[in-house]
């Protein structure tokens, strides 16, 4: 019983409120954690690159639902980031041995860089900051100057397509999401 | 796992109804209950026939399972008019006299259609409309006035903006790779079709140098 409202005091729970169907046609804003997990979803997955891993909202609501399941997964959460880097790490293992065995194992010891450059060039991949998203904004702030690239409106039934790299600051800021 | 290459561009169907799946909607339970307990928040109570405020995906969990009835959204209901709109244009009020009762006036939809068919710019829908519109037709027909009508409007409605987005597509052909592209009034779905098709040409078009008279390239007379 205290576990449970101990678990429950750290987790901002509010009821929510969208009310779609009201004459402004606007989702209005929700706090609770399931609401702002669902925008970090919606983000991440439309975003070049990855964001950042919100280790304690995750644990949170990981805890609860192993409570509300009943069920003990007491590794999960501790390696849910972790896994992620192991992931990353053994993909990069086994792309440097497969490159290795098909054809740099066979080019002189000088090409063999993986993580070569020629002339701006880089053989790693990154993402690219330049690539296409759809904003809109999460709280109705008026028009904002996007750099060079004119005034935009920040509302949440303004929706506009940009460049990644001119609105990561605001993504950065919660100031707009992506849709 | 990685994520398949698919689903990085675009939403699967399923993911966007799920996302469109937390939006409130009332419902008319025939059961009586205190609260219901969730992760998210809490809702109810539920008492017979007070409507209750709950998210889609709980009102049709709960019709499927014939715990209430679901109130469809006034923008898929048919709206019985006032006097006031016929009073406010004088132009209708000879055809008004003919009547005895007021006609009923298009519905929300109806109404939708005929300014989408006549303005060139697109018009401001529920976020959700799509998404919603058919989770209600197809989990909840019977709640639905005027099953046929709705389906067939919705559909008109949808052709008419996809002819329009196919406007704003040829408008990425003069943009500036300076400016920034203006999508007000899609809903969540249109997006996600379109997201592909425009990022992809977004992308090609500011990789694009700059256009400019190159100075060893002179008109020779």
């Amino acid at each position: 019983m205290d576990n449970h409202s101990s678990l429950s005091s750290s987790i901002n729970i509010t009821q929510s409120s969208n009310a779609l169907y009201e004459a402004t046609f606007d989702d209005e804003l929700n706090t609770d954690d399931v609401a702002e997990l669902t925008e970090i979803w919606i983000n991440e997955r439309n975003c070049p690159e990855i964001l950042p891993y919100k280790k304690r909202l995750i644990e949170d609501l990981m805890e609860l639902i192993e409570h509300q399941a009943r069920t003990t997964l007491p590794d999960v959460r501790e390696r849910l980031s972790d896994k992620e880097i192991e992931y990353a790490q053994s993909y990069q293992e086994l792309l440097e041995k497969h490159y290795t065995k098909s054809f740099l194992g066979s080019l002189p010891q000088s090409q063999q860089d993986v993580n070569e450059k020629f002339n701006n060039l880089s053989s790693v991949s990154v993402p690219d900051d330049y690539s296409a998203v759809i904003i809109r904004g999460k709280e109705n702030e008026g028009d904002i100057q996007l750099d060079s690239r004119g005034e935009i409106t920040l509302s949440p039934t303004s929706i506009y397509m940009v460049r990644y790299s001119d609105v990561q600051l605001l993504l950065e800021e919660g100031r707009v999401e992506l849709i | 796992m990685a994520l398949p290459s698919k689903l990085q561009r675009q939403f699967s169907p399923e993911e966007i109804q799920f996302i469109a799946g937390n939006d409130i909607i009332s419902i008319v339970p025939n059961f009586t209950m205190e609260k219901m307990d969730f992760i998210q928040a809490t809702y109810g109570p539920f008492i017979p026939p007070l409507q209750s405020q709950v998210p889609l995906w709980l009102a049709l969990a709960l019709k499927k399972n014939r715990k209430c009835t679901i109130v469809p959204p006034d923008w898929l209901k048919k709206v019985v008019v006032v006097f006031l709109v016929y009073f406010s244009r004088p132009l209708l009020l000879p055809k008004f006299i003919l009547f005895k009762t007021p006609p009923i006036l298009p519905e929300y939809l109806q109404e939708l259609l005929q300014q989408e068919e006549a303005q060139d710019a697109i018009q401001k829908v529920p976020f959700h409309y799509m998404e919603v519109a058919h989770m209600l037709l197809e989990f909840a027909p019977d709640e639905m006035p005027d099953l046929e009508q709705v389906r067939k409007l919705l559909k008109d409605v949808r052709e008419c903006r996809q002819s329009k987005t196919r406007a704003l597509l040829e408008g990425l052909e003069d943009i500036d790779r300076e400016k920034v592209i203006k999508l007000h009034n899609l809903s969540r779905m249109e997006i996600n079709e379109l997201r592909p098709i425009f990022t992809e040409a977004f992308n090609e078009i500011t990789k694009l140098p700059e256009v400019g008279p190159r100075e060893d390239e002179t008109m020779e007379a």
